[in-house]
Formats: C-alpha cells, sequence, structure tokens
C-alpha cells in the first residue's frame, strides 16, 4: 500500500529525513517510535504533503502510484489521512460544515456526487455516538476553545467519517488522559480492516497498548534504526531509546 | 503651480442650491452652511482626521444635483427586506410606488425633510440639532448647503415597532455624475424601542457622490438597533457624518457592514450623555481593488456607568485599503465608564492596505478601557489542515474567509437583516 524508498527531507534548510525506507502493506498497523527530534513527524507530514517539507530526495508510492507530486487535497482523496498532532483552530468555520464540505470534497474528487445534509448528518450521529463526543461540537468553530482531548477526538472523527485506506496518527496520545486514549483507541481499532493499514507516530510505548501494532520502527535522527514486532515497543520502554542511540549503525535494519 | 481647475467655486454651488427646493425657514440657513463650506473647503491630507484618505477622485470632478431619473416601473424587490415598513428613495427622490409605510401606528411622526408641514418645522429645529461637542465637518456644511431630501421620524415615548424600518436609498444612471445630500432626523421617546436598516446601493459602475448627514437621539430607556449596509456601485462615493446621542439607560446597537464604493468615509459619533447609556458597535467592511473604506469612530462618554464596546473586523483584498480609527473620550468627573475596542484586520493580498489606530482620552477617574488591533495574513497552517482533508485551498481560503465574515456577522440578532447582509457580503 505504501512503499517509501531512500526518502531525505528538509524543513528550513536542514535536513531532517536522511534515507527513510519503509513498506506497508494492507490490513497491517505499523508504529514509528522515537526520541524528540528524530523526525517521527516530519516523515507524517512528508506523507501528507505539507507545504514547509520540502522532499530532496527518493520517492514515495502510495497505492501503487507516486504520492510525492500530488497535492495534500490529491492525497486525501486517494485515500490518505493525517491526524495532526497539533490540530488547527479555525474560527468562524462551523465543524459540522468543515466535516461535510471535506467529505464532498473527496467524493467530488472521485467523481461522485455529493451526500445530502440529511444523509450527511445520520453518518455523522454514528461516528460521534462511538467517540462518546457531545453533539454541541458539531456546532461549534473547527476545534475552536476545545480542550486537548476534544481536539484529538475531532481528529479521529474526521477520521472515522472519511474512512481513509491509511491513517497516519501524529502523536495522537499526546495530551490525552487514560479515557480519553481508550476512547480515541477504540475509534481507531474500529478503523481496522484487511484493506486499510494504520501508522502511529509516538513516543511512547503507552498508545500501542491499545492500538496493537504489527509492526513497530525505532526513527532516530531521520533514519530507522531497527524495526521489529510490538515486543520492541517493549523494550523501548524499559531500556528507553539512548542505548539503541549508541549502537553501531550497522544495526539499521 | 498652477490651482488645478475645480467645479466646487461658490457660484456652481449657489446655481445648485436654486435646483433644490427647500422650505422658506430654511433658505437663509443653507446660505450660511454654504458660506461654512466655502471657507473650509474640502479637508487636506495634512489634517490628521483625513491623513490616510485621499479625496482626489471627489474634488476633481463635476457633479450635479439634478436627477434625469424618471419614474419607472423598475422592480427593486431584490433589496427589500420582509416584513419591514420601507421608504425607498431613488437618485435623491422619494418614490412612494416603492416604498411601504402607510400601516405605520399614528403616534408615529414619519415625513420627509423636504415635505414638512409649517406644525412640524419647530419640532425640526429642535430634533435637528447637532451636538455642539463635536467639530462638525466640512462635509456636514456642504451637506447643510446642498440639504436633498431624508427621513424625519419622531417617535414618542413608550412606543415599539415590531416591524423594522428600511430606508433603502438606491443610485441609478444619470445623465451627469449626480450628488445626493440627504440628512436624516429621527428621535426615540422614552423607552421607545426601532430597528433601522439604513441602505445606500448603486448599481453599474458609474460615479456619483452620496453625502450623507444623520442625527439619531434616543431618550432615556430608549432601544435602537441600527443597521447600516454600504453597497454603492464600484464608482460611488460615499460620506457619512452621523450623530448618535442618548440619554440615560438608553441602549444603542449599532452594525455597519460597508462593502462599495471607490470611496466611503464614515464619521460616527456616538455622544453617551446619560448615566448608564450604552452602546455597542459592530461592523465589517472589505474593499478590494480600487476601493478605500475609512472608518472614524468617536465615543464620548460624558456621563458616569456608561458603557460603549466596539467591535470591527476587516477584510482587504487586491489593492484595496482600509482605515480604522476609534476615539473613545471619558469626560473629566464620570465613574464607572467602561469601554472595549476590538478591530481585526485581514489582508488578502500584499497590495492589500490598512491603517488602525486607536486614540484614547481619559480624564475620568474610574475607567476600564481595553483596547486591541490586530492585522494578519489567511492561516497558513490552516490551510494545509483543510487541504489535508480533501478540500481544495481555493475552497479552504474561501473557507477561512467567511469564517472572518462570519463572526461579527454572527452577532446580529435580527434573522432577516443577518440573511440580507450575508447574501451582500458573499455575493
Amino acid at each position: 500500500m505504501l512503499k517509501i524508498n531512500n526518502l531525505w527531507a528538509t524543513v528550513k534548510d536542514a535536513a531532517i529525513l536522511k534515507g527513510i525506507n519503509l513498506q506497508i502493506n494492507p490490513g497491517e498497523v505499523h508504529a514509528i517510535m522515537g526520541p524528540n527530534g528524530s523526525g517521527k513527524s516530519t516523515l507524517a507530514n512528508v506523507l501528507s504533503g505539507r507545504p514547509e517539507y520540502i522532499v530532496s530526495q527518493g520517492e514515495v508510492e502510495f497505492l501503487n502510484q507516486p504520492l510525492l507530486s500530488l497535492t495534500p487535497e490529491e492525497r486525501a482523496a486517494q485515500g490518505l489521512f493525517l491526524a495532526f498532532q497539533y490540530p488547527v483552530e479555525i474560527p468562524g468555520v462551523n465543524n459540522l460544515y468543515f466535516l461535510k464540505t471535506a467529505y464532498n470534497s473527496i467524493r467530488k474528487q472521485k467523481g461522485l456526487q455529493p451526500l445530502d445534509a440529511f444523509d450527511f448528518m445520520k453518518l455523522v450521529k454514528d461516528k460521534i455516538a462511538l467517540l462518546d463526543m457531545d453533539e454541541k461540537f458539531l456546532h461549534r468553530s473547527v476545534n475552536e476553545g476545545f480542550s486537548g482531548g476534544e481536539k484529538k477526538r475531532n481528529e479521529i472523527l474526521q477520521m472515522l467519517i472519511l474512512e481513509p485506506r491509511l491513517a497516519i496518527l501524529d502523536e495522537t496520545d499526546s495530551g490525552l488522559d487514560i479515557d480519553a486514549l481508550q476512547i480515541v483507541a477504540k475509534g481507531v481499532n474500529s478503523l481496522r480492516s484487511p484493506e486499510r493499514a494504520i501508522l502511529v507516530v509516538t513516543h511512547y510505548e503507552r498508545l500501542l497498548r491499545y492500538i496493537e501494532p504489527d509492526f513497530v520502527h525505532v526513527l532516530v535522527k531521520g533514519q530507522i534504526l531497527k524495526s521489529g514486532d510490538k515486543n520492541l515497543a517493549l523494550s523501548l520502554e524499559e531500556t528507553g531509546y539512548q542505548e539503541l542511540i549508541a549502537e553501531p549503525r550497522a544495526e539499521k535494519h | 503651480m498652477t490651482q488645478p481647475l475645480t467645479a466646487w467655486t461658490l457660484e456652481n454651488l449657489q446655481s445648485a442650491q436654486k435646483q433644490i427646493p427647500v422650505f422658506a425657514e430654511l433658505q437663509a440657513w443653507r446660505s450660511k452652511q454654504l458660506q461654512e463650506f466655502m471657507r473650509l473647503g474640502f479637508p487636506k491630507r495634512r489634517d490628521e482626521q483625513w491623513k490616510y484618505t485621499s479625496l482626489s477622485c471627489l474634488t476633481e470632478k463635476k457633479f450635479t444635483v439634478q436627477s434625469s431619473f424618471r419614474k419607472s416601473a423598475l422592480d427593486y424587490s431584490a433589496y427589500y427586506l420582509p416584513d419591514s415598513y420601507r421608504l425607498v428613495f431613488i437618485n435623491g427622490e422619494f418614490s412612494p410606488d416603492h416604498s411601504h409605510w402607510q400601516d405605520l401606528p399614528k403616534e408615529i411622526t414619519l415625513s420627509r425633510i423636504h415635505n414638512l408641514e409649517n406644525s412640524q418645522i419647530d419640532l425640526y429645529h429642535e430634533m435637528s440639532r447637532l451636538p455642539a461637542e463635536n467639530a462638525l465637518s466640512n462635509f456636514h456644511w456642504l451637506n447643510g448647503a446642498l440639504m436633498g431630501d431624508g427621513l424625519f421620524l419622531v417617535m414618542p415615548d413608550k412606543i415599539e415597532l415590531t416591524k423594522p424600518l428600511h430606508l433603502l436609498y438606491l443610485s441609478t444612471e444619470n445623465n451627469e455624475p449626480l450628488m445626493q445630500h440627504p440628512r436624516h432626523i429621527i428621535h426615540l421617546g422614552q423607552h421607545s424601542r426601532l430597528t433601522l436598516v439604513e441602505e445606500y446601493a448603486g448599481f453599474g459602475d458609474q460615479c456619483y457622490f452620496n453625502n450623507v448627514v444623520s442625527k439619531i437621539s434616543l431618550g432615556q430607556g430608549a432601544h435602537l438597533d441600527y443597521y447600516k449596509l454600504q453597497r454603492e456601485s464600484a464608482g460611488g462615493i460615499h460620506i457619512a457624518n452621523s450623530f448618535i446621542e442618548q440619554g440615560a439607560d438608553s441602549r444603542l446597537r449599532a452594525f455597519h457592514t460597508a462593502l462599495g464604493g471607490k470611496l466611503n468615509r464614515e464619521d460616527f459619533n456616538v455622544l453617551l450623555k446619560g448615566s448608564r447609556a450604552e452602546c455597542e458597535l459592530s461592523g465589517f467592511y472589505y474593499p478590494k481593488s480600487g476601493q478605500h473604506i475609512d472608518f472614524h469612530t468617536r465615543i464620548d462618554h460624558f456621563d458616569s456607568q456608561t458603557i460603549s464596546r466596539q467591535y470591527y473586523k476587516g477584510m482587504i483584498a487586491d489593492d484595496g485599503h482600509a482605515v480604522f480609527n476609534g476615539k473613545i473620550i471619558a469626560h473629566p468627573l464620570t465613574k464607572q465608564v467602561q469601554a472595549e475596542q476590538k478591530n481585526y484586520n485581514l489582508l488578502l493580498s500584499d497590495s492589500a492596505g490598512v491603517d488602525t489606530k486607536p486614540e484614547l482620552e481619559v480624564y475620568s477617574d474610574e475607567i476600564q478601557c481595553s483596547h486591541g488591533a490586530t492585522v494578519g495574513n489567511l492561516d497558513e497552517d490552516a490551510i494545509f489542515y483543510m487541504r489535508s482533508r480533501g478540500i481544495s485551498e481555493e475552497l479552504a481560503r474561501n473557507l477561512l474567509m467567511s469564517g472572518f465574515a462570519q463572526e461579527v456577522l454572527n452577532r446580529i440578532p435580527h434573522v432577516q437583516i443577518a440573511a440580507k447582509l450575508k447574501r451582500a457580503t458573499y455575493a
């Protein structure tokens, strides 16, 4: 589904990603872990097409098509979704209207008719119940004045509505208490299916207890130093990243 | 250096005066107004209050007061507000065919300035007196000299008009560039209530000049919701001087929407003269290519426990230019005065410009005062956020823009007026 081949990227002229290789197949859940500044969020943002992130080398294929030449909105229509680490507040734009505009924009790009307000509302109501969200959040401005946990739930709500093929969760666990974490994980897990894949970017192992990964990769200084199964996350939790960083580069996967 | 030729000579203005009918008592008064205007002339850029606004498009042009508009069966219903009283002026002339006021409550005096009865003249003089506290602008004198028709409305005590009163001032094609100097006099008696919508609209891109003076007074406990929609045509010039005097416990909610014209200057003066008088001014301005919109507000707190709140937002596109100058004066010996002023501006292009300036003069001992002004661009993070959800870049920008406007348009309490203003804004 996603093939990353020797990906290098810079932000404001600083090289952050230095040769990433990664393959994600349908149905898989991958986790990328790493210390602060290792390039985890950069990878997530490069994949979703944030303009400030410049790819200097390498290729990415998504669903057997080159990804990097697509605009962010085209990537979304192809089925790529990024749950933001810091969801943006959009004053004056109604959350429900935003959701519907996004949903119908993607339908339009796929050549489908837009869903009318009634059918869309039905769709939304099912999803907010799953996330234990109050309906009043639909009628407020997007993320404006939301608490950290509410913003993250709103990200997952968008994800459930847009039903992406590949969902990337960028530090979705940060700022969440244990209850909110469980709800968010429940939402993500409801999306798991043989046709979909999930990429979880996180600093801590905590989220992976609820969203169980098939593969764990450790990103340090812009490179994947180690890959393994979910036990790698557990061992990192015990030893921390320091030991790994000290290991020789020959360990690179 | 030779002086540029100007059409604004005493001779030209005197002959213009002769073309405007006015009741006898006002003849001498009008000559005095003209004298004063000739003495002052137009404001210059070196005047502090005009340093951001050039008047060359006005001073270098010749205007006539003679409307060539002939009564027509044109349909202006697209401009109408449902369920309202309506007074329509076309090129300065009252159009009874398009108006609807006959079922107004009998106690209300409603007339036109050019149509006053002898018995109303004294009342007119009383109500039209402008506050001595404000230095009157050059345009106010010009308005007096060439005073056109306008609304004369006096509401007695304890009357509530449940339907809005819509004053619709339309400018259509004219053989020569037309100028009109309407003056509106409105008084609300004690504990009376009114919703007033004052609208100026033009067609095509013709050049014309509207120079409006409004004097509004609110008796004790009176309540006025005042909406002004300015959507003159692309070549229109709109200058307005408004004075609102408020008695004790009165309340004003004013809402400006300025969208049209190549030059628009609003001088909005509120005089809080009775204790606990309260005013809330909001506004939205949106100059685009070739447009200049200048808001000067001035609020005088003359008494204790008076409250003023200002919330103005502007979006400036292309090479448009906006000015917001908000002056607050808290006079000596007043106590527990509250004044708040906020001005937010969004620049949509590199050549768009805005000048924003708060002016506070505080002589009061006890005042709670806050003000803030911002100038920014569309939030690129928000645009990326929306694009990552599949929304096109253009639509994302439009959503942000309408969101910015929405925050101020959503403050309008009257549903149908809100709908009308939103339609005008997004047209």
